[in-house]
Parts: C-alpha cells; sequence; structure tokens
C-alpha cells in the first residue's frame, strides 16, 4: 500500500506509505546492545538535507512561537489593519516596503507579521489533527487486527467507507453545514484522515499477533487489552512515527485547502491558506500577497517532508528513499 | 475467478451501500426531523413548499422506511432537482462530467507519462545528478498544495504574459471542445499541468521502486547473464513487471479524480462536478451536493473494484487471499 | 427598490433578491398616493458627486457606421434568478428580459435620457385624464408574439401580466410600489391569495375570471384607474414586471423551470437555448419588426451568454478583444479600476447607479442597537472612508451620509453624524457600555462576495477600537435575503448589523423608492425591504405628507425631511452612492449604459466584425 494519490484525492489518508511489512522487523527486533531507536537516531542524525528541513521546522516553531515579538517589532499587530500607510485610497496594498517588509495586504495588514501568526494555524492543525488521526486510527487498526472476526470486518469495511468518499467533497458540506471553526477543521481532518492509518496499523497486527510472545502472553492469562497496548502497540510504533512525520504536510495541506475554500479557520485569524484565497482577487495588482504566503506554506511541507523521508530511511534503511 | 469476482463486486455493492448510508444520516437525519424538509425544499421555500417537500420525501414514515425511498429513487436515477432553478440533478452531473472528465484525462495521461519517466530516469541512473535533480522537483511539486501552484501558474502564465502583450492562456474557464477544439486544449493546458504535477511525485517513486525491485530479481539476472542488452533488460523485462502497481494505482486515482478535481476545477474557474459542488455548497442547494458526492463515492468503489478484477487477472495469487 | 447587483468575484449560482415572497395579499402598506401632480419628474440628469468627471467614462465606443451581424458574447458568472418577466426584480433578469419581452414604456438607449421612459410597445406616452387618476394607451399594431402563427400583442396579454404579478406560487416582490395604487389590484390579489399554488388550471382559471377592476381592455386599448394621481406611475408601467404576458404561460406554474425553458418573445430576440447557470443563447426573432419598436436597434443577430466565466477571465478576454463581447452579470474587478482610470480607457464606464450598495442596516427591533443611543454611537464610529476602500476607493464610490443619493428628487447632501470615534466611545459610555460591559455586535454579511468579507474584517477592527466586539456571521447571499425577509431573526436579535444594498426602482422623482420599502414602520418584511424593522413616528408621518404633497418642491421638502428624521433615527449606516464600473471589448460599438439594469443595453450594441 506505498501510495501517494494526487492532492486533488486530498486524502489527509494517505502520504508516503511505508510499505506495510517493511518497517515492523527492523525497528521491532530486539537487538543486543545499541537499541534501534539509537541506530536510528544515528542514521538519522548522518542525513544532511533531513537534518536542514528539521532546522528548518525548528525555525517555523520558532517563528510561530516568537509570532508576538514580530508584532512588537514591527508595532504592527496581526489583525491591525493601516488603512492610511499600509492602503492606497482606492483599496490597493503597498508593495514591499522598509515599513511593511513584505508588504500590506487587501485590509492594510502587515503580510509579514501575519505569516508569523499564520505559522501558529498550521503547525497546530498540522500536529493536532495528525496525532488525533494517528490515535483513533491506531487503536481502531489494533482492535480489528487483534480481535478479528466481526470486529475486524466491521472496522475493514469502516476503513473502506471512509476511503471511498471524496475527502474535499464531504469536508466542505459537512464544514458549510456547521459554523467554520478551529475545531471543526480539526475535527473533519481527523475524521476523515484516520482511516489509512487504522489500515497499516492492522496489517501490522496481524502480522504480529501469530508471533510466539503474544502467545506466550495470552497463555499467561494477559488481558486483551494489556497485550494490544503492552504487547503490540510498542512493535508498531515506528511505521506510525515515520507516518506521522509524512502526514503532518498532507494535514497542514488539508486544513490550508479548506480555508482556501473558504470554509476553514474563520477571519480575521492569520491562515495561510486563507490568506492565499483572498489574494486571488488581487494578485494581478499584489503579487507579494499571493508569493509570501504561499512560500510560507510551501516551505514548511517541504521540510516536512524531507524530515519525514529521512526519518522513514533512519527506521528502515532498507527502503527506497524517494526525496534523496 | 468466478467466486472471487462475485465476492469482489459484492463488497463494491456493501460499500457503496453503507456510503448512501452516510450520506442520509448527514444530509436527512442530521438536520432533525422539522428542519429537513426546509433544508431540502430550499432555504426560499414557502410553507407550502416546505409541506409538499416533507410529503415527497415521507417525513411521516419510519426512518428505515424514508431511506429505503431515498434508496429506490437513487437505483432510478432519480437524485432530485436543484432549489433555484428546478433543474434536475441528473443533468446538472450530466453537463459538469465531461469538463471534469476532459481534466482528469488529459491530466493523468501527463502525470503518468511524466511519473514514470522520472522513475525510470532515476532508477536507471540512481544517484546521478538527473535523479536528484528529479528527486528535488518531485519533493518541492509533492508538497505543493494545488492551488498554491494553480494560482503560481496563473500569476505566471496568465497574468505575466498578458501584460507583457502575449495573451496566450486564459485565466480559466473552459470552452467545450464541440464549441472548438483548440480553445479547449488551450483553456486545458494550465489545469492540466498543475494537476499533473502535484500528482506525478508518487508515480516516480513507485517506479523507481518497483523497477529496482524487479531489477533485482533472479530472471532479470538470469536475461543479463544471456547476454541481453542492458536497454533491453530494463525496458523489456524490467519495467513491464514493474508497470503493474502502477497501473493499480493510476486506475485508484483516476477514479478519485472523476467525482470532481475540486481545487483545480475552483483555481480555474472550470464548471465540472467539484466546482459545481463548491458553488452548490456556497448556496446550499443539498440536492446537488448529494448528487455530486454520491457519483463520487461511486466513482472511487469503482475505481477499485476494477482494479482488483484487472489486477487478478493478471496475477493470480492474489485470488487466493 | 430591487436588491442591487453586487460586486462580486465569486458569484454565487442564485445570489439574488427574494424579498416579498408573498407580497401580495396584504393589506398594510403604504402607497397611500402620488406625490404630486404636476409632471416633471424631479431628477433625471446625471448626478453630480464630487468626481461628476467619472462619469464622463461612458464607454460608449460610438461613432462609425453601424453594422448589422455578428454574434455579441456576454461574459459573467452566475445567473438570472429566473426568466419570468412578470415576477423578475433583479438587474441582471432585467438585462436577459431586455431581449425578449418589451413593456408599455422603457428606458432608451441614450446616455442623456436613460432614466426618462419613453414609449416602448405603446404608441405614444400615455394620455392622462381624470385629474392624473386615468391613463389611456394604445399598444402598435404590429408587436407580435413569436407563436405558431405569430399573434399580435393584445390589451388582454397586458392584463394578464399584471395579474400574474401577485400570483399565490412565486409573487413579484416590487408588489408595494403599486399595490394600492392600481383600482382593484389588492381585491383580485386577496382572491388570488386562496388559489391553489401548484395547479396551473386552477391559477388561469381564477386569472380569466377575475379581471382587475381598474384595468379596461379592448383590442389595443389599455385603460388603467389609479386611486390618486401618481407622476411616477409612468415609469412603473416600465417594470419588467409589467411585461404583457401570453396566454401560453397559464399553462405552466410562475416561474417554473418548464416555463422558463418555453418563453415566448416579442422582443428582437428569442431564447434558443437556456441552460441553467451555464449559459442562454438568444437567437433573432423573425416575428419582430424594427418599424414596431423604436428602442432597439438589434444590431447583431445573436448573444451568447456564458455563465461560467470568473471576473478576472472575462476581464482580459474582454482587454485583449478576444472576442466581440460585453459582461454579463459581474462588473470590473475592483482591483482593475484604478488602471483603467489612470489610462483613461475608452471602453471602460462609471456610471451612476442611484442607489446605495452597501450599506448597513441597524436591527432597531432587539438586541443592543434597539438604544438608539447605540445606534448612534455606531453612526460616529464607523470609519467610511475605510469600508468605501474596500469598494476601489472614493473616486468610483462617492460617500453617502443620508438616506437619497444624488439624483433622486429631495437629496440635499448633509453629514448628521460626522466621523467622530471620541463623541462614539462617549455615546457608547452613555449607554452602559464600557470597560466591564463590553458591546458585541453580529454581523451578518454575504460569505461569497469578497468585498462584504473585507466590511466585517474592516468593521472588526475599526470598531475593536472603540471596545466594540464585532462577530461575524457569514452566510451566502441567496440566504441571507431569506433571513432578512423573515422579521423573526431581528426580533430574536439573530443580527445586529447587516451588509445590504439598494438600487431605486426608477429615477428623479424616486424618492418613494426608498423610504417606502426601506424606512415605512407599518410595513415590515416580508412585504418590504425594512430589515432593521425601523419605526419612527417621524419618518411614517414625513412619508404620508411626501406623498400627499401636490407640488414636486413640496414633496422634495418632506422627502428631505424624512430623510433627516431617518438619520435622527439612525436607521442605517450609509456608505457610498457607487458608480457601475463597466468594460466591453474595444470591438463592441455604442455601448450606452442602462441604469435599470447596470450594464450596456445588449439590444443596441454593433459589432466591428459583424
Amino acid at each position: 500500500m506505498s501510495n501517494l494519490p494526487p492532492q486533488e484525492v486530498m486524502s489527509p489518508t494517505a502520504p508516503a506509505v511505508p510499505a506495510e511489512d517493511d518497517l515492523v522487523p527492523e525497528a521491532a527486533r530486539v537487538i543486543e546492545g545499541r537499541s534501534p531507536w539509537r541506530l536510528a537516531y544515528e542514521r538519522l542524525h548522518r542525513d544532511r538535507a533531513a537534518m536542514i528541513a528539521l532546522g528548518v521546522i525548528l525555525v517555523i516553531v520558532v517563528v510561530a512561537i516568537a509570532a508576538p515579538v514580530f508584532s512588537l517589532v514591527t508595532g504592527h499587530g496581526p489583525d491591525q489593519q493601516f488603512r492610511t500607510t499600509g492602503l492606497h485610497s482606492d483599496g490597493l496594498p503597498y508593495a514591499p516596503n522598509a515599513r511593511f517588509l513584505l508588504g500590506t495586504d487587501d485590509q492594510g495588514r502587515d503580510i509579514l507579521v501575519r505569516i508569523a501568526y499564520g505559522a501558529r494555524i498550521s503547525l497546530l492543525v498540522g500536529v493536532v489533527a495528525t496525532l488525533l488521526e494517528v490515535a483513533i486510527g491506531t487503536i481502531l487498526g489494533l482492535a480489528a487486527g487483534y480481535f478479528g472476526g466481526a470486529v475486524d470486518t466491521l472496522i475493514a469495511r469502516l476503513i473502506d467507507i471512509v476511503l471511498s468518499i471524496p475527502f474535499l467533497l464531504f469536508a466542505i458540506s459537512l464544514v458549510s453545514i456547521s459554523h467554520p471553526s478551529l475545531k471543526i477543521v480539526i475535527i473533519v481532518i481527523a475524521v476523515f484522515g484516520w482511516a489509512a492509518v487504522a489500515r497499516i496499523v492492522r496489517g501490522q497486527v496481524f502480522s504480529i499477533r501469530e508471533k510466539e510472545y503474544i502467545e506466550a502472553a495470552r497463555s499467561l492469562g494477559a488481558s486483551p487489552w494489556r497485550i494490544m497496548f503492552i504487547d503490540i502497540l510498542p512493535n508498531v510504533v515506528a511505521p506510525i512515527t515515520v507516518y506521522i512525520t509524512l502526514l503532518i504536510p498532507v494535514t497542514i495541506v488539508a486544513e490550508a485547502s479548506l480555508s482556501y475554500l473558504g470554509v476553514g479557520v474563520p477571519p480575521p485569524t492569520p491562515d495561510w491558506g486563507q490568506m492565499i484565497a483572498e489574494a486571488q482577487n488581487i494578485y494581478q495588482q499584489a503579487w507579494w500577497f499571493l508569493v509570501f504566503p504561499s512560500l510560507a506554506l510551501l516551505i514548511t511541507t517541504v521540510a516536512f517532508n524531507i524530515l519525514g523521508d529521512g526519518v522513514r530511511d533512519a527506521l528502515d534503511p532498507r527502503t527506497q528513499q524517494l526525496f534523496k | 475467478m468466478v467466486r472471487f469476482l462475485i465476492r469482489r463486486v459484492l463488497t463494491g455493492a456493501l460499500v457503496l451501500l453503507l456510503v448512501t448510508m452516510v450520506v442520509f444520516v448527514i444530509f436527512y437525519v442530521g438536520p432533525g426531523p422539522k428542519a429537513v424538509a426546509h433544508v431540502l425544499a430550499g432555504k426560499q421555500a414557502s410553507p407550502s413548499e416546505i409541506a409538499a417537500e416533507a410529503k415527497r420525501l415521507h417525513l411521516n414514515l419510519p426512518l428505515w422506511h424514508q431511506y429505503w425511498i431515498f434508496l429506490v429513487n437513487i437505483l432510478h436515477g432519480n437524485l432530485g432537482y436543484d432549489y433555484y432553478h428546478g433543474e434536475s440533478v441528473v443533468s446538472i452531473i450530466g453537463q459538469a462530467f465531461p469538463i471534469t472528465l476532459s481534466l482528469a484525462l488529459g491530466a493523468a495521461v501527463l502525470w503518468l507519462t511524466i511519473g514514470v519517466l522520472t522513475g525510470v530516469v532515476s532508477a536507471v541512473r540512481s544517484r546521478s545528478v538527473a535523479d536528484r535533480v528529479l528527486t528535488v522537483a518531485a519533493l518541492v511539486f509533492y508538497s505543493m498544495p494545488t492551488f498554491v501552484l494553480g494560482l503560481l501558474m496563473l500569476l505566471v502564465f496568465y497574468y505575466v504574459l498578458t501584460t507583457h502583450g502575449l495573451a496566450f492562456f486564459p485565466p480559466g474557464g473552459y470552452t467545450p471542445i464541440g464549441t472548438s477544439p483548440w480553445l479547449w486544449f488551450k483553456g486545458l493546458i494550465l489545469p492540466w499541468i498543475t494537476l499533473a504535477l502535484v500528482s506525478a511525485a508518487p508515480y516516480t517513486r513507485l517506479t523507481r521502486g518497483a523497477l529496482l525491485d524487479v531489477l533485482g530479481e533472479d530472471y532479470i539476472r538470469t536475461a543479463r547473464a544471456k547476454g541481453l542488452a542492458e536497454r533491453r533488460v530494463t525496458y523489456r523485462h524490467g519495467l513491464r513487471a514493474a508497470l503493474t502497481p502502477v497501473a493499480s494505482q493510476f486506475g485508484i486515482d483516476v477514479g478519485v479524480l472523476l467525482g470532481g478535481a475540486v481545487i483545480t476545477e475552483t483555481v480555474f474557474s472550470m464548471p465540472g462536478l467539484g466546482y459545481t459542488a463548491v458553488q452548490a455548497i456556497q448556496t446550499q442547494d443539498l440536492p446537488v451536493i448529494i448528487g455530486i458526492v454520491l457519483i463520487a463515492a461511486t466513482a472511487v468503489v469503482v475505481a477499485n473494484l476494477l482494479v482488483d478484477i484487472v489486477y487478478a487477472l493478471l496475477d493470480p495469487r492474489v485470488r487466493l487471499h | 427598490m430591487r436588491r442591487a447587483r453586487q460586486y462580486m468575484a465569486v458569484a454565487a449560482g442564485a445570489a439574488a433578491l427574494t424579498l416579498f415572497a408573498a407580497a401580495c395579499g396584504s393589506s398594510n402598506n403604504n402607497a397611500a398616493g402620488g406625490s404630486s401632480g404636476s409632471g416633471t419628474s424631479g431628477g433625471s440628469k446625471a448626478p453630480t458627486p464630487s468626481s461628476s468627471n467619472l462619469a464622463s467614462f461612458t464607454g460608449l465606443n460610438g461613432g462609425g457606421t453601424p453594422r448589422y451581424g455578428g454574434t455579441l458574447t456576454m461574459l459573467g458568472q452566475g445567473d438570472v434568478q429566473r426568466l419570468d418577466p412578470n415576477i423578475s426584480y433583479y438587474t441582471v433578469d432585467y438585462l436577459a428580459e431586455r431581449m425578449f419581452a418589451r413593456q408599455l414604456y422603457t428606458y432608451p438607449a441614450s446616455l442623456s435620457k436613460n432614466t426618462t421612459v419613453v414609449p416602448d410597445m405603446a404608441t405614444a406616452m400615455p394620455v392622462i385624464t381624470n385629474g392624473g387618476k386615468t391613463y389611456s394607451i394604445t399598444i402598435r399594431k404590429g408587436v407580435m408574439w413569436d407563436t405558431t402563427p405569430p399573434r399580435q400583442v393584445t390589451a388582454a396579454d397586458f392584463m394578464r401580466g399584471v395579474q400574474r404579478t401577485c400570483n399565490p406560487t412565486q409573487a413579484f416582490g416590487g408588489t408595494p410600489d403599486f399595490n394600492t395604487l392600481i383600482v382593484g389590484y389588492m381585491a383580485f390579489c386577496n382572491g388570488f391569495a386562496k388559489v391553489s399554488t401548484t395547479s396551473p388550471a386552477a391559477q388561469k382559471a381564477y386569472i380569466d375570471a377575475n379581471p382587475i377592476s381598474g384595468i379596461t381592455t379592448s383590442g389595443l386599448n389599455i385603460t388603467i384607474n389609479l386611486t390618486t394621481p401618481a407622476t411616477y406611475f409612468v415609469d412603473i408601467l416600465a417594470f419588467p414586471a409589467f411585461s404583457p404576458a401570453p396566454v401560453e404561460y397559464l399553462n405552466y406554474l410562475p416561474s417554473s423551470a418548464q416555463l422558463q425553458q418555453h418563453t415566448i418573445s416579442d422582443g428582437p430576440y428569442k431564447v434558443a437555448a437556456y441552460s441553467p447557470t451555464k449559459y442562454i443563447d438568444f437567437v433573432r426573432n423573425p416575428d419582430w419588426k424594427a418599424s414596431t419598436d423604436p428602442v432597439r436597434k438589434a444590431y447583431v443577430n445573436k448573444i451568447n451568454i456564458i455563465e461560467t466565466v470568473s471576473q478576472q477571465s472575462v476581464q482580459q478576454q474582454l482587454a485583449t478583444n478576444s472576442s466581440d463581447a460585453m459582461e454579463w452579470n459581474q462588473p470590473v474587478p475592483t482591483a482593475d479600476i484604478p488602471n483603467l482610470i489612470a489610462t483613461k480607457n475608452p471602453d471602460f464606464s462609471l456610471q451612476p447607479t442611484f442607489g446605495m450598495n452597501p450599506y448597513f442596516v441597524f436591527n432597531a427591533a432587539a438586541g443592543p442597537l434597539k438604544s438608539l443611543t447605540v445606534r448612534q454611537a455606531l453612526e460616529y464610529g464607523i470609519n467610511r472612508n475605510h469600508i468605501i476602500q474596500n469598494y476601489g476607493g472614493p473616486a468610483v464610490n462617492p460617500p453617502l451620509t443620508h438616506i437619497l443619493p444624488n439624483g433622486i428628487g429631495g437629496s440635499i447632501n448633509f453629514d448628521p453624524y460626522p466621523y467622530n470615534p471620541t463623541k462614539a466611545k462617549a455615546l457608547l459610555k452613555a449607554a452602559g457600555y464600557g470597560p466591564g460591559h463590553q458591546l458585541t455586535l453580529t454581523f451578518m454579511y454575504a460569505s461569497d462576495f469578497p468585498q462584504q468579507q473585507a466590511d466585517f474584517q474592516t468593521l472588526q477592527a475599526d470598531l475593536g477600537k472603540l471596545g466594540i466586539k464585532v462577530k461575524g456571521y457569514g452566510t451566502p447571499q441567496a440566504n441571507l435575503f431569506t433571513l432578512m425577509s423573515n422579521p423573526a431573526n431581528p426580533r430574536k436579535d439573530l443580527w445586529d448589523v447587516a451588509d445590504v444594498g439598494w438600487f431605486p426602482d426608477w429615477y428623479g422623482n424616486a424618492a418613494k423608492s426608498f423610504f417606502g420599502p426601506l424606512f415605512y414602520g407599518k410595513v415590515l418584511p416580508p412585504e418590504s425591504n425594512n430589515d432593521g424593522l425601523f419605526n419612527s413616528a417621524a419618518v411614517n408621518a414625513d412619508v404620508v405628507r411626501a406623498e400627499a404633497a401636490t407640488s414636486v418642491a413640496a414633496a422634495d421638502a418632506a422627502w428631505h425631511q424624512a430623510d433627516i428624521d431617518t438619520m435622527k433615527g439612525a436607521a442605517i449606516f450609509p456608505v457610498n452612492q457607487p458608480y457601475f464600473p463597466n468594460f466591453h471589448s474595444s470591438l463592441v460599438h455604442n455601448c450606452v449604459y442602462e441604469p435599470d439594469f447596470a450594464n450596456y443595453d445588449p439590444t443596441n450594441v454593433w459589432l466591428s466584425n459583424a
């Protein structure tokens, strides 16, 4: 299942999925001496591209955390409108200049400051929605794989349904029926995103559950919950870790897409997708309004994808690297 | 094989049935018994229209019975009528579909070509400069949200070119092929490229990975040992085997796209299924939304089914699973 | 008083006006009488706001020898609301109906006279007798329906058209303009309201059996009796709603999809194909004779309306002359306007609308804005210039600081609430708001219109400085109008401030088209557009006085007083009196702007490529 569908499919469901049976053995095998995690860490550390990507991500995180500092230094609030100094009288924004380093938007706001604050939403949704997806997917995947039978059939069908629902279409109709908010956006992404995780985990569990040490645990009278979470879960942590890093950029794009379609985080909260949507009415007169938020979004997703690729290599050096 | 086919078709049908249930619950049960007739009759409906709609929907019946009627209507090809013009949803979909089809098929051919070619180059010239350049490009386009690429395309190829006296690319819209094949083609170039570039990277990866795997297998070594030319080994023996996973992924992706390329169609104002759905959502035209969602889900299920069947025909082992 | 065509970048498929859904049948209304006896209409001259030089942007592309033939393309995004002339109440509908539905009187294709009606299918201006209360009109011989065989349009067809306006299925939204004016109209409508909403046969039977008592018809002759003299009645006769209707229309429910696929033409063009939200194709109507139509020259052979082209795309196609095209429903993108002005583009026009678009209506019925003091605080506290920036700046949007735009009888400039945040804060404090007791307002706007989204963000920032919290309630335009037409919504404080627009139904002596539907407190939605349920005894009295006035001067004075009193009551926050920006390819000639549909008259353009 190493599918990586086109974005129009927009699956937060399916980033570059590690091949199902690639990861576990390598990472999970308990070897004497240096732990597999330690080995993976060392491999990752040697991966220059991944390290640079990690650096970029750290910078973005710092920018997000320190967004108020941008406000403080420029003296421009994220939602503050400079109707005279940042906007011509006919409503056209100002190009980048000494006062507004990246120019202003159609409301006379400082694009630099808004990009900094926008990083908060992107990272927040990227991380929270991803963790939520992975949590739901892991639990259902574990249950399906461990219990098998009717439980498995039920969950497998559920997975099939979610995967055959066109994400964007459903997400925008759902969000527009309720009122768009940060919470709704996260929930909608998670609701449609867990299925791919569940499928991977389910497959992994299938291959593990007949192993001797699980049999042993069972014969010792361990409860199913104990077996699932204490004995099996650690073995799927490696693919899940890879999955998380690869899923974050997909989720960030999903959030930006919802905002672009007008059903994301409501204004005036600065958000990259929404900035780009607002810019598209005016990009002929204000290229900076389109280009800078786009670059911010692009740099973030590229960095996460490179890092994700590196993490996968580190955890399973046998797989082919895509971006190397 | 017959048993496999039957089983697979039945599973697909079951999934579709479940999808209709999900749709029914979200749109018919979700709003609550009082609101649903109002919502489905249109926001501007008069009390008498709402009453008529409630009657048409049989809201007095128990839920399972309502669902049954909903299902029977769908199976009879009756998806209802849009609120504003009373046009049948089937005809709306019928008009939008050729646009989505034009976009999806052209883009698919393009991304398959790009993906497979770059994948082969990367595999054959592993670690070369070409490989690196291609993988970096693949990474960037893969990471790029569709609307960012689409809008940047418009900025450069429509706006900058037009202001410099080179008005070649339109900034969006769709010309039916029957009206003018040339305008149809011209208008689709940017959307095709946009969609193809963001979609090609997975194919580069799939092709590269599969080809490298295949080239390591015994029969390829045998072929080499026989003294066949490397080129012949790679393309005749290797690529053919490597393309199977690519082909199956391709089938699924095209199926998904046939339900509407929401973002691309929106960026380029092409009134295909995705664009029509976005417009319907803005005006809360629920019958149209429901119709398009159902069509899109059907396309996904059918594509999966076809891929599985073709796969099983090619590879007998699958049937045993 | 039709809902204004909006500046929009993303058109909602059916964004439009659906007010007054059931206007007929109500007996409370304000049309107590005409405003004056003498014949001059107050101000059909071009308005003279600060930027009168802009009106020199006519986009006319006049001169040259007109050519016949060719296909005119109209490009836009979005559809008519309906193709049923007796029901339509939207500028874009009016534009389409210009091709195939004629009226007794209409606005001519002349830049200097485009707000004064002239005979269309009538032989002459009406003969007015009985102290201004009886209108006698004759239809031209030779005006034909394109039926098989072609059939003369008769006075009976006119009666049928008027009857259809208050059908129980989908009434015309503008009936309050005239429903007490025409003798017997109310009685007819009250009876019609009891007829089945779903049976064309029942409606036909009622129409056939119940002529409106104030209208008598015989062959081509029409006599209309009014309850009171009204100089603007001839303007009302120019409403597309007063188009004659062929008997075949009674086979369908009004405004139904079937009817819209079976329109019958008495104009120079007929609908060849109509695919809702996609396209409308018009071809020549062979049964139309130029000799019977003094208004439409009908130079082009075909008119193809394409409804799926984005605003940007339209602008590019027009600017690069890639086809013989003009705009359909979308104006020039706001951001393109400065450059078009700066380069003095001859294909660009900026013409008066005589309307206010947008304006902010305050909910005077419930919630914090029930308090006059708080409403007045907002009048002082909203920065008009900032809102105007969202619409392309003051050059295109001369500010409006009171109700009546320039060019409407009774309009005199005054500014009762110059921007003054200090005063606004003081008033808020007086009303008990301040630190510890924050004022929170819900602003309702059309989420599918970028400029309205911008209005929300602008208000949020500006009022935020006064300590007011503004919450957004964005909803599609179509839904917004529906919410507006139900007075229960303001009463339960669903919204406090709403973003709307207004164009008058006629020009010059048309103050009634503002105060009647918007501020007269005794008629409420859905029968009016008094969205905020504003009710001021002073304004109500002013309106009655203005309508009873016996001279134009007296009427204008009373309307001006109504203007002052409405502003005193802080019913709305007026923003601008916009010029409408239109554009066309330079291959399209003789582009005469018509305020009635805020676009060039397609039945009078000609193509240099023809």
